[in-house]
């Protein structure tokens, strides 16, 4: 507790140059993030993107290869019972023991965590509607996670990591998550990291993106700066148009039939005139968060210029 | 008042809501005066994340359209125009862009559009 | 914790049944009725748990660290209030838990089994679960061992293999002491298994911790102190992998270069002359007969042993057509004979055919009844018989029913009953009524019973201390008449056993070794009419440089006579050629070399009777410089090994020189160490200078460049918040 006092202000989680090799493949490379405390950030990339391996190494699952990431101001590879006790963490999937009973499961995690919150616990268990008799091999994916996001919470968690929390999960589940991910964060003070590829969800609920593309983090921002500073446009040509001109800040390209989607990170004029040099029709179009995303999410289909080896 | 939230669209959450509480006090659901719901009654109502309601609330209350008192949250403000004639002016043309192109494409004539647009205006005035 | 243990014992307290169930088929299946009657209660038991509990722990291991070793599972359960350590001790108590309940659970009930039909049909009590049950109890180090396995999530070799060995070799030596070794061994054993067991739960706890976060290379290689059990536990398992690899080639070669029909080999040796008495150094060889369908002795060659300063020639044609006695050994008495659990020894017939004896290692013998069916119904002690059903009496200090049966071996062989020996004399049980008679009462240390000459019986030679005493067995006529030795064919027992002689013993006369090398270890002892020959070096080996043997008698003193061989004639067989098997020697690491070699020296120093190595090196040179030329080869070969696992493990240039260092002393052990040990590192072309640079370092070791960040691809959004 003592390192609250001293760094009011230090990020809930820190990486600087986080490196992951799996043999001779870098699954996470060069990552320096941050997440500030009392933020709901939204972590987003394809499947293999290193998202899950970036969360391992931030739990202390698994060691980087080089450069050091810090969690509530602790080194991640030494982390302290103490410490694990204020950073909740739901794995993908949610697992859980499949031969207990709610009720034990409820009984396990108070037992190993330092401080519980039986009123919580029951809240959100009512929320997703289980029956804490039931077994967990019984429960449906979503009433899974709700046991296990109803036990991460009720050990007053100042951080929460969600990895894939909404993966499988119905309607109903998925609103009841997000419920609980606003309530958490209500305060003010408390920190998640949301790792999901449910961008409507995190439109709601995240104030800052964080976005993973082949193992680098080629976003970190508020999502209303995020989505400022992407623009698009649609060229009425036939052809590629990049394959003739190099438009600077370009995050992607898409043919819409005969015409083409252009988006382009951080325009300046320079990146203007080119697409005006385009020609055939050029015309600026609106950009909602989710168009955004896709267009950073497919460059990792597209573009290997700095990677390697394929990710996966 | 009923605010729905649509995430994916181009506008941001926060547009949204504001929108639709201006359109809100325009029309009259809400009258000079109401309270406003807190910011986190309404995070929660919507679930949203809080700081995405808080912006819109600011943003509410830079243009007048809100105001707060301390100690007890936010309120409907008397209506006072914020913005330069040109602001205004920009704004509108912004609304009426839409309005007309949307109506354009659903092949009503001029007169059409300008009568019912008149009714309207009647209906809210 | 103790949640922990509870959720390790809830979700693995499933194949508590699976091992119950196949322990308690094991203790059903050694019972003596399926197992017939050459059976001992301890040694099927500690056989059959030498199979099953090492499997039931490894495999219970495997399940328990597998589970939580999932990233799934491993983050629900390791995040949360409690250390990895925590983790793998619940892991483990909760794993013996289970573990020991399926083993103590059928072993208790065959104990009760057993008490509750005591000895009446079968020798057999319920202490005979113990050694299985010390067995059971050090098997459990396969938890650990597969723990450590699974948590090591390296390459093959690392992973595999090299953990589960010493492990193994370790319960091997178990097995070994266990199987026949009784209640000494079994407490022994109990001790030794607790550190032993300790000792692995702290290794594998140890890479619990460190290692199941898959650290990089350059955490884990750098530096090993203050985290040395692992690497220590691998450098043994290296070890322990290579020479066992080697022996089995060994072996392999050798079975393969080995006649498989007896081939007769001549010996030079000591021999008395019958009729004449004279000491001779004869050669013979024992050839089958296929007349008589056995082997019988033939004699080659020889001259006789006068003291003179020639070299005896051991093939002159002097000694052919003459008949000669052979010396014998004189052995030390052994606590229980061959055929023994550790408990009992297995009942037999040596003496008489109506009853079968076994010795009981509290002391007793235990005559059964074999029609109409198998009954205990005496008890032999050292001082009288006693009923079937108590164990009363004067206890036997040793195993006399094996003992007696391997002094008088020829007695046996020819179908007489024989005496029984232990410590603190002779003993013969007299048949109708039976009753036990001690017809010798000495303290003894060795025995030795030889021939006698034509006609004559056997004589019993007694060493206590210094002092050889010689036997005469006589029967009522204070004759010794009754031996027969007209047996054409001594493997069949068709004669009428004489049950009815009554042997005593009586003093024929006593002498005193010449020195102290007499009084430990065997010699060599023959009888003479006048005088007792004694030598420690009777036989041609060429590995005694002097021959020697002396002549005691009762009452004038020792007289030696020393001879030497003319090596021209000399048959000892030529130990020094080039085998294959001495190539394969040179693989095993130069310290286990150079260690037994410090043993036979310190052994010689100590004991200068002993043959001296230094000059055995000298007297081997195609032998030797085989094994140095095959050694010279593998430390070449370890050399360049080291040299490429270190690099690939990224090793520092002074870990590197410690481990060449280490090469003449560990061989091919060491790279297979350093594989073990050490996680590979991985390379990729440094931007600067473009060698291959390691990747979980900051700074390319070649021109020590740090890494560069990727290229900014100019769509980055970062903030400042970042």
């Amino acid at each position: 507790m003592s390192d609250k006092v001293a760094m009011p202000d230090a990020p809930a989680i820190r990486t600087h140059r986080l490196t992951r090799y799996f043999g001779r493949r870098a699954v996470v490379r060069d990552l320096d993030f941050a997440v500030p405390r009392g933020s709901v950030v939204g972590l987003l990339g394809l499947n293999g993107a290193g998202k899950t391996t970036a969360i391992r190494m931030l739990m202390g699952f698994l060691e980087p290869t080089r450069g050091t990431c810090e969690i509530l101001g602790h080194d991640s590879r030494h982390l302290t019972p103490q410490t694990r006790c204020r950073i909740g963490h739901t794995v993908e999937g949610h697992f859980l023991y499949p031969w207990m009973r709610v009720r034990e499961c409820e009984r396990f995690s108070r037992q190993t965590h330092s401080s519980w919150d039986g009123a919580m616990f029951e809240q959100s268990v009512r929320r997703f509607g289980i029956d804490t008799a039931a077994k967990v091999s019984w429960l449906s994916r979503g009433q899974r996670a709700g046991v296990s996001l109803a036990s991460t919470l009720a050990a007053n968690p100042e951080l929460l990591v969600l990895d894939d929390p909404a993966l499988g999960l119905d309607p109903v589940s998925r609103r009841a998550l997000n419920e609980t991910i606003v309530e958490f964060s209500e305060g003010g003070d408390r920190t998640v990291l949301l790792s999901s590829h449910l961008l409507e969800d995190v439109e709601r609920v995240a104030d800052r993106v964080a976005l993973m593309v082949d193992g680098r983090m080629l976003v970190d921002s508020t999502l209303d700066d995020f989505r400022s500073r992407v623009a698009a446009w649609v060229v009425n040509t036939d052809d590629d148009p990049i394959a003739r001109h190099p438009i600077p800040g370009l995050v992607h390209c898409r043919s819409l039939g005969n015409r083409w989607l252009v988006t382009v990170a951080d325009p300046t004029d320079l990146s203007r005139e080119a697409i005006e040099g385009l020609g055939g029709g050029v015309q600026q179009v609106d950009v909602s968060f989710e168009d955004a995303v896709l267009a950073y999410l497919s460059r990792s289909r597209v573009d290997h210029s700095f990677f390697t080896g394929a990710a996966s | 008042m009923q605010i729905r939230v649509i995430p994916g669209s181009s506008a941001a959450i926060y547009r949204q809501i504001a929108d639709q509480v201006r359109r809100a006090v325009v029309s009259g659901d809400i009258n000079v005066g109401d309270a406003m719901p807190s910011v986190r009654v309404l995070a929660k109502e919507l679930v949203v994340n809080p700081n995405t309601v808080a912006k819109a609330y600011a943003e509410l209350i830079r243009d007048g359209v809100l105001e707060t008192q301390p100690g007890r949250g936010a309120f409907v403000a008397k209506r006072r125009s914020v913005f330069s004639k040109a602001e205004r002016l920009r704004r509108l043309d912004d609304a009426l862009d839409t309005a007309i192109s949307a109506a354009v494409t659903l092949d009503f004539s001029a007169e059409e559009i300008l009568a019912r647009m008149q009714s309207k205006l009647e209906q809210l005035m | 914790m103790k949640p922990l243990i509870w959720k390790e014992f809830r979700e693995n307290v499933r194949w508590m049944p699976i091992g119950l169930l196949v322990s308690a088929a094991v203790c059903w299946m050694v019972h003596p009725r399926y197992q017939g009657n050459n059976s001992l209660l301890a040694i099927a038991l500690v056989n059959q748990f030498a199979i099953i509990t090492p499997l039931l722990a490894f495999a219970l291991g495997v399940v328990q660290a597998y589970r939580d070793l999932q990233n799934a599972a491993g983050a629900y359960l390791n995040h949360r209030g409690v250390t990895a350590s925590d983790v793998f001790l619940a892991k483990t108590i909760s794993g013996f838990a289970i573990y020991i309940v399926s083993v103590i659970v059928p072993l208790a009930g065959l104990a009760a089994w057993v008490a509750y039909h005591g000895m009446w049909w079968f020798p057999m009590r319920p202490a005979q679960v113990i050694p299985a049950f010390v067995f059971a109890l050090a098997a459990f180090a396969m938890h650990p061992a597969a723990t450590l396995m699974m948590s090591r999530s390296a390459s093959w070799w690392g992973t595999r293999l090299f953990p589960l060995a010493p492990a193994a070799a370790m319960l091997a030596v178990f097995y070994a002491y266990l199987r026949d070794g009784g209640l000494l061994w079994a407490g022994i054993s109990f001790l030794v298994g607790l550190l032993m067991l300790a000792w692995m739960i702290a290794i594998a706890r140890q890479s619990w911790r460190q290692l199941a976060s898959d650290p990089p290379a350059a955490t884990v290689n750098a530096s090993l102190r203050r985290r040395w059990l692992l690497p220590t536990y691998m450098l043994v398992g290296s070890v322990v992998c290579l020479t066992t690899a080697v022996m089995f080639a060994i072996a392999f070669v050798e079975d393969l270069s080995r006649s498989k029909v007896y081939v007769p080999t001549p010996t030079s040796t000591l021999a008395i002359e019958e009729g004449t008495d004279k000491v001779w150094l004869v050669t013979h060889q024992q050839d089958y007969d296929s007349s008589i369908g056995n082997y019988s002795d033939k004699v080659l060659g020889g001259e006789i042993v006068t003291g003179a300063a020639t070299e005896l020639n051991v093939m002159a044609n002097d000694a052919k057509n003459r008949k000669f006695r052979y010396l014998n050994y004189v052995t030390q008495l052994r606590s229980m004979y061959y055929n023994s659990d550790g408990f009992f020894t297995q009942p037999n017939a040596s003496q008489g055919r109506s009853l079968n004896y076994a010795y009981d290692a509290r002391g007793y013998l235990i005559g059964y009844e074999q029609y109409p069916q198998l009954r205990w119904v005496t008890t032999i002690a050292a001082d009288g018989v006693h009923p079937a059903g108590v164990l009363a009496g004067k206890p036997f200090k040793l195993d006399a029913l094996g003992n007696g049966y391997q002094i008088f071996m020829t007695l046996a062989n020819f179908g007489f009953p024989h005496p029984l020996i232990d410590a603190d004399g002779v003993y013969v049980i007299d048949q109708d009524p039976i009753a036990i008679r001690k017809i010798i009462d000495l303290p003894i240390d060795g025995v030795s019973n030889v021939e006698a000459g034509e006609g004559l019986a056997p004589r019993l030679i007694i060493r206590s201390e210094n002092q050889l005493s010689e036997f005469q067995l006589v029967d009522e006529t204070g004759t010794d008449d009754w031996f027969e030795t007209q047996r054409s064919n001594s493997m069949t027992r068709t004669q009428k056993i004489p049950n009815n002689i009554k042997l005593s013993a009586e003093l024929v006369r006593t002498v005193t070794l010449p020195d102290a090398g007499f009084t430990k270890g065997a010699f060599g002892i023959a009888w003479t009419a006048d005088a007792i020959v004694v030598s420690k070096n009777w036989i041609d080996q060429q590995s005694s440089q002097s021959n020697d043997f002396y002549r005691l008698k009762a009452d004038a003193p020792i007289e030696k006579v020393t001879f030497a061989i003319d090596p021209g004639t000399s048959v000892a067989p030529d130990f020094d050629k080039f085998t294959l098997t001495t190539m394969l020697v040179g693989m095993i690491p130069g310290g286990l070399d150079l260690t037994g070699f410090a043993i036979a020296l310190a052994i010689y120093i100590t004991d200068p009777s002993q043959p001296n190595p230094v000059v055995d090196f000298i007297r081997y040179p195609i032998m030797v410089s085989t094994f140095f030329v095959s050694f010279i080869i593998i430390t070449a070969l370890s050399f360049w090994l080291v040299r490429r696992a270190a690099y690939r493990r990224g090793l520092s240039r002074q870990q590197t020189r410690c481990w060449n260092w280490s090469v003449p002393f560990l061989g091919l052990a060491a790279p297979l160490s350093i594989i073990a040990i050490y996680r590979l590192v991985h390379r990729e072309p440094c931007p600067a200078c473009t060698a291959p640079r390691r990747v979980d370092l900051h700074e390319c070791e070649h021109c020590g460049e740090p890494w560069q960040p990727p290229a900014d691809q100019g769509i980055e959004i970062i903030d400042q918040a970042a």
